[in-house]
């Protein structure tokens, strides 16, 4: 993990750009794909694209949603490209992937909210690399069930649903369209729908929330069948995000980890710097084989 | 020969409207340097970035103070490779 993270406070990390980052990025180019290490700013970005891998996201890079602590540019996006699940594919090809990462903006103005282009871009990873593993981080789909379906019936191998926020905060940090309950919702039908599925979500801390809160939430994402939790640190992206109330320190993350087994999670990557794709291919593979 | 140590575009590649602030410049003109050596810290909101140095050699030239503001392709160091 990159970082000094006993530090509370910012994280100094050291953004080397080596021969393999530029690899990444000329192929990200090339296909013109995006990815949600650039859009948002992740402090993670050098030792990701550095070891070969990226988290694509789909259906362009403006979100209809406003949630505060996001960097994604906000506004009308464009309409979906139908020849991007194809691109997505041919780049994780190129980049020599065995485990891929799909997310998207939300899709409050699209009549499926885009599942039919998460559905695409799997069928399309599948046909170019057929022994690779899928994992999509969804949004809620304004909570039409017959949509997340059309996205489980292609069949990711983990789909991941972010709560990012304690209960109480949810309304106040989150875009208003998306709750906490359905979230939840979300992800405990995901699992109820294909049971040999990994769910997986992420809670950011550092909006003001209180410990209580944290274990009250980590709780309902177990109850909902969640089997892999991340949890990290907020690190606003500029000042029009909501600030940061609090650094946690790492002993406060190591905790929240122990916890995390406690409750029965299979794998829990709890760290300032974790962000919900950050070393998906581990999670995905510890999350099967529990040591 | 010199080198110009700029502030990589590639880093976030298609969000390259991000701006930053030096806090900290760790190498003064005639300071020998190593690959690898940090040479400034930049202040960003989500976090402070170590711009390391990609070559061996001597600084020729420092181009930014703490306090600067600074962007993606702005022209930190010059150092003359060794």
């Amino acid at each position: 993990m990159v970082g000094e993270a006993d530090n509370p406070g910012k994280y100094r990390v050291h953004m080397t750009i080596t021969p393999e980052y530029i690899r990444v990025a000329r192929i990200l180019e090339k296909h013109d794909v995006q990815t949600v290490c650039e859009q948002s700013l992740c402090p993670n970005i050098t030792q990701c694209w550095g070891s070969g891998t990226a988290t694509f996201l789909i259906l362009g890079d403006i979100c209809t949603r406003s949630c505060r602590f996001c960097y994604v540019r906000k506004g009308k996006p464009l309409p979906p490209d139908p020849a991007e699940p194809r691109r997505v594919a041919e780049a994780a090809k190129e980049m020599g992937l065995d485990y891929i990462v799909v997310t998207s903006v939300t899709r409050d103005d699209l009549p499926d909210g885009g599942a039919s282009q998460y559905a695409d871009t799997i069928l399309w990873v599948r046909k170019l690399l057929p022994e690779a593993k899928i994992e999509v981080l969804i949004p809620d789909f304004g909570g039409n069930l017959g949509l997340l379906e059309k996205v489980l019936d292609v069949e990711p191998n983990v789909l991941a649903h972010n709560i990012e926020t304690v209960k109480r905060l949810s309304r106040t940090v989150r875009d208003p369209r998306a709750s906490y309950e359905r979230s939840l919702m979300v992800l405990r039908y995901a699992k109820r729908y294909r049971r040999n599925l990994v769910t997986k979500s992420s809670l950011l801390l550092g909006f003001g929330e209180e410990w209580s809160e944290i274990v009250e939430a980590m709780k309902d994402l177990r109850n909902a069948g969640v089997d892999v939790l991340v949890v990290s640190q907020y690190l606003r992206p500029s000042e029009a995000q909501v600030p940061v109330r609090r650094y946690y320190k790492l002993e406060e993350f190591k905790e929240i980890e122990k916890l995390g087994y406690k409750l029965g999670f299979k794998y829990v990557l709890s760290h300032p710097l974790a962000r919900t794709s950050y070393k998906a291919r581990e999670a995905y593979f510890k999350a099967r084989n529990p040591s | 020969m010199a080198a110009n140590i700029i502030v990589p575009r590639e880093l976030w590649p298609r969000r390259s409207d991000w701006t930053g602030i030096v806090v900290e410049v760790y190498k003064k003109e005639g300071d020998r340097v190593e690959q690898g050596d940090t040479l400034i810290d930049v202040e960003i909101e989500k976090a402070v970035i170590a711009i390391d140095s990609p070559i061996n050699g001597i600084v020729n030239k420092v181009y930014v103070s703490k306090g600067d503001k600074i962007r993606p392709d702005t022209i930190l160091m010059s150092i003359r490779e060794e």
